[in-house]
């Protein structure tokens, strides 16, 4: 029994181990078919973010989801629903 | 799970995603429109729930591939027994209460590595990382909750009021999830599988590096007889009383919110004959389950749209999550052998769910061993 704990604690590093070498090769992202065509705005004002922004503008949607200032404002609570349901699920 | 407020469950840190997953930017992945500070017009087209297949595929190539074709991802299992218990006429009808009532138990990459379950209302887990392991109590138990989760970690007690330990793998084992279901199995096994005891048993007690000596020569332990290793479930002697569920109704609200309702469920122990009998699952006898079932589960959407509802048995071959080394059926031989109380009899079906003896057939033990 003991030797079988210290076997599948092995085997469980091992498994880790060789997770962590099988790390998926990096290719780069086609194009996106989900990708809408993103306007192309005249300089509109930015909020200064600390990141570069990438190749589609997500500066945006960072500056955003990253300011919880902002998300308090804007954020809307769900209305209750699960109330209706009776019994376990 | 700590509830999480609106703002919450969207609030992120792009650090968090992780080199590779930041460079892509947050349109590739959700669509949507970039260069706005307009709430209403940055989400135009947005996708909540990326499509594995068109953004994490580049780069997970084989995850992607498997898991399309995993439980999780095509709820095949509950295609398999809704078919079974109906016809093709009535189908359509029972597809509606499908996508109305089951559809938002799938499991998307997302719901396992970014965000809590759909179900449970969504949101962050932290803060938009892509977390390995996924976090059993926020993404594994928001799913597998009012069974799995309580009965691993002990939250149930017997209709007399007895507590029933938690799973020896959970306390003193400390075993999440992950520990028995690898991500190779949550990806999905290669190969096609139409309920989730397909094949053998994955993970099965005696792979290697778990109890791989148990009725081996080396075991000294009289109960695992050979006559027991082969014809008797490990958790017939090892698993403690567990859940069954009965009735569940669904149907919409007015405004067409969908609902459920089903009786309270019920705990104890029950033995009865192998449903799916096979040479990957060979024994005789093993613990059932009932499941939530009814022949009128579904009557909101139309009449009798489980027309073969006797075909398929409601108390179901399980594999409960409340393993014990010593259990109140193996205190003695004699526990067991002979003490009908224990066994799926006729008696016992008819006094639980009186219309559902010719469903059970098949598992009704006629001869206590
Ligand atoms: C590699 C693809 C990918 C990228 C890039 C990405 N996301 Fe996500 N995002 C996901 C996935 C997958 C989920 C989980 C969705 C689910 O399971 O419901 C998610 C969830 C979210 C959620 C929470 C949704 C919820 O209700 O739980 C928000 C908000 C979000 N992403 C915003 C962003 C923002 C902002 C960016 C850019 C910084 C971004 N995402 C970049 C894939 C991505
Ligand atoms: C541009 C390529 C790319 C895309 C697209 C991509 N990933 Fe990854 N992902 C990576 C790389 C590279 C790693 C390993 C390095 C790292 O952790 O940043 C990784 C790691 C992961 C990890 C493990 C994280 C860890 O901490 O070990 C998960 C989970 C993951 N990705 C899920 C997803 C999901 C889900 C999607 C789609 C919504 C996705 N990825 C899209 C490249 C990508
Ligand atoms: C979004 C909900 C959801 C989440 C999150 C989830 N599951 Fe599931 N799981 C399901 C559903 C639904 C099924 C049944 C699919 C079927 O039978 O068609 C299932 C089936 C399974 C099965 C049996 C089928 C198989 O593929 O082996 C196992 C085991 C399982 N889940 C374990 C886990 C574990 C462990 C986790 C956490 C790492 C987890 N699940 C997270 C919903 C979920
Ligand atoms: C039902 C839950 C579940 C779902 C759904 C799921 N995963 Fe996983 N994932 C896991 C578990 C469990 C691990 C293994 C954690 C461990 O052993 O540390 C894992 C590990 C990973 C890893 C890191 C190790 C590896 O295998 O490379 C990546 C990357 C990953 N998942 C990507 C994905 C992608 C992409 C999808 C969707 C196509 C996905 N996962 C869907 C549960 C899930
Ligand atoms: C000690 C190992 C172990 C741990 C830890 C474990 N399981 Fe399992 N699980 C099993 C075995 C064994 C089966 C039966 C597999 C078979 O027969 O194919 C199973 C089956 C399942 C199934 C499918 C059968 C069913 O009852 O629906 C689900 C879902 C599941 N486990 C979820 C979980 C979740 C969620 C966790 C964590 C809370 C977990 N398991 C922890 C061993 C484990
Ligand atoms: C007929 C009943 C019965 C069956 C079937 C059975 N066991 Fe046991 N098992 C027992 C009893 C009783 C004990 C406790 C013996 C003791 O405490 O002295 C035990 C003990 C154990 C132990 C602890 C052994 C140790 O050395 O501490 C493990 C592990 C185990 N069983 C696994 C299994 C597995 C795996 C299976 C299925 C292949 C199985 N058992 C089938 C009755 C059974
Ligand atoms: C939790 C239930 C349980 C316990 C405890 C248990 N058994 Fe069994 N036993 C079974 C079942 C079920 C069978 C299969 C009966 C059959 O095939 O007719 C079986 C089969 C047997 C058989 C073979 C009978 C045959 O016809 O093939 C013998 C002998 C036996 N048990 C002896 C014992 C002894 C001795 C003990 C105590 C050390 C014991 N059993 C404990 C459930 C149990």
């Amino acid at each position: 029994m003991r030797k079988g704990i210290w076997l599948f604690f092995g085997g469980l590093l091992g498994l880790v181990l060789a997770a962590c070498l099988a790390r998926p090769e990096i290719t780069p992202l086609p194009p996106s078919p989900m990708l809408p065509a993103v306007p192309t705005l005249e300089a509109t004002p930015v909020p200064p973010t600390e990141t570069p922004a990438p190749a589609a503008d997500s500066s945006t949607c960072i500056a955003c989801h990253t300011s919880e200032e902002t998300l308090r404002a804007l954020a809307v609570e769900p209305e209750e629903v699960e109330h209706l349901s009776e019994g376990e699920g | 799970m700590p509830p999480l407020e609106a703002w919450e469950k969207v609030f992120l840190d792009d650090q968090a995603l992780g080199e590779a997953h930041a460079g892509l930017g947050c349109i590739a992945c959700h669509g949507g429109v970039g260069g706005t500070t307009d709430k209403e017009e940055a989400h135009q087209g947005i996708v909540r729930d990326p499509d594995p297949a068109q953004t994490c595929a580049s780069c997970h190539e084989s995850v992607v591939e498997t898991h399309q074709d995993s439980l999780h991802a095509t709820l095949a299992g509950y295609y398999t027994v809704l078919r079974a218990r109906s016809d093709e006429e009535h189908w359509p009808q029972l597809m509606t209460a499908f996508d109305n009532h089951c559809d938002d138990c799938h499991a998307s990459c997302g719901q396992c590595h970014v965000s809590r379950p759909t179900i449970n209302g969504g949101g962050l887990l932290a803060k938009h990382e892509f977390k390995v392991p996924p976090p059993m109590n926020l993404t594994c138990t928001g799913c597998h909750g009012s069974r799995v989760n309580d009965e691993y970690k002990g939250k149930n007690q017997t209709a007399d009021g007895q507590p029933i330990p938690a799973d020896v793998h959970f306390n003193p084992g400390g075993m999440a999830c992950f520990v028995c279901h690898s991500g190779d199995q949550m990806h999905g096994a290669p190969g096609v599988f139409n309920h989730r005891y397909d094949g053998p048993p994955d993970p099965s007690c005696t792979q290697a590096g778990c109890h791989e000596n148990i009725g081996g020569p080396d075991d000294s332990i009289v109960y695992h007889s050979k006559p027991h290793m082969e014809k008797v479930q490990c958790q017939v002697c090892h698993a403690a009383p567990y859940k069954h569920c009965y009735n569940c109704h669904v149907q919409l609200s007015e405004e067409g919110v969908p609902y459920f309702k089903s009786d309270p469920s019920e705990i104890y122990f029950i033995i009865g004959k192998n449903p799916i009998q096979s040479p990957e699952r060979p024994w005789e006898y093993v613990v059932l389950r009932h499941v939530p079932v009814a022949r009128d589960s579904f009557a909101y959407y139309g009449e009798n749209l489980l027309p073969n509802f006797d075909a398929r048995e409601t108390w179901t071959y399980a594999t409960p999550h409340t393993i014990q080394r010593r259990t109140p059926q193996t205190e003695s031989c004699n526990a067991c052998h002979g003490n009908a109380s224990l066994f799926l009899t006729e008696d016992f079906v008819r006094q639980k769910a009186p219309d559902e003896v010719e469903a059970n057939r098949k598992v009704i033990v006629t001869k206590i061993p």
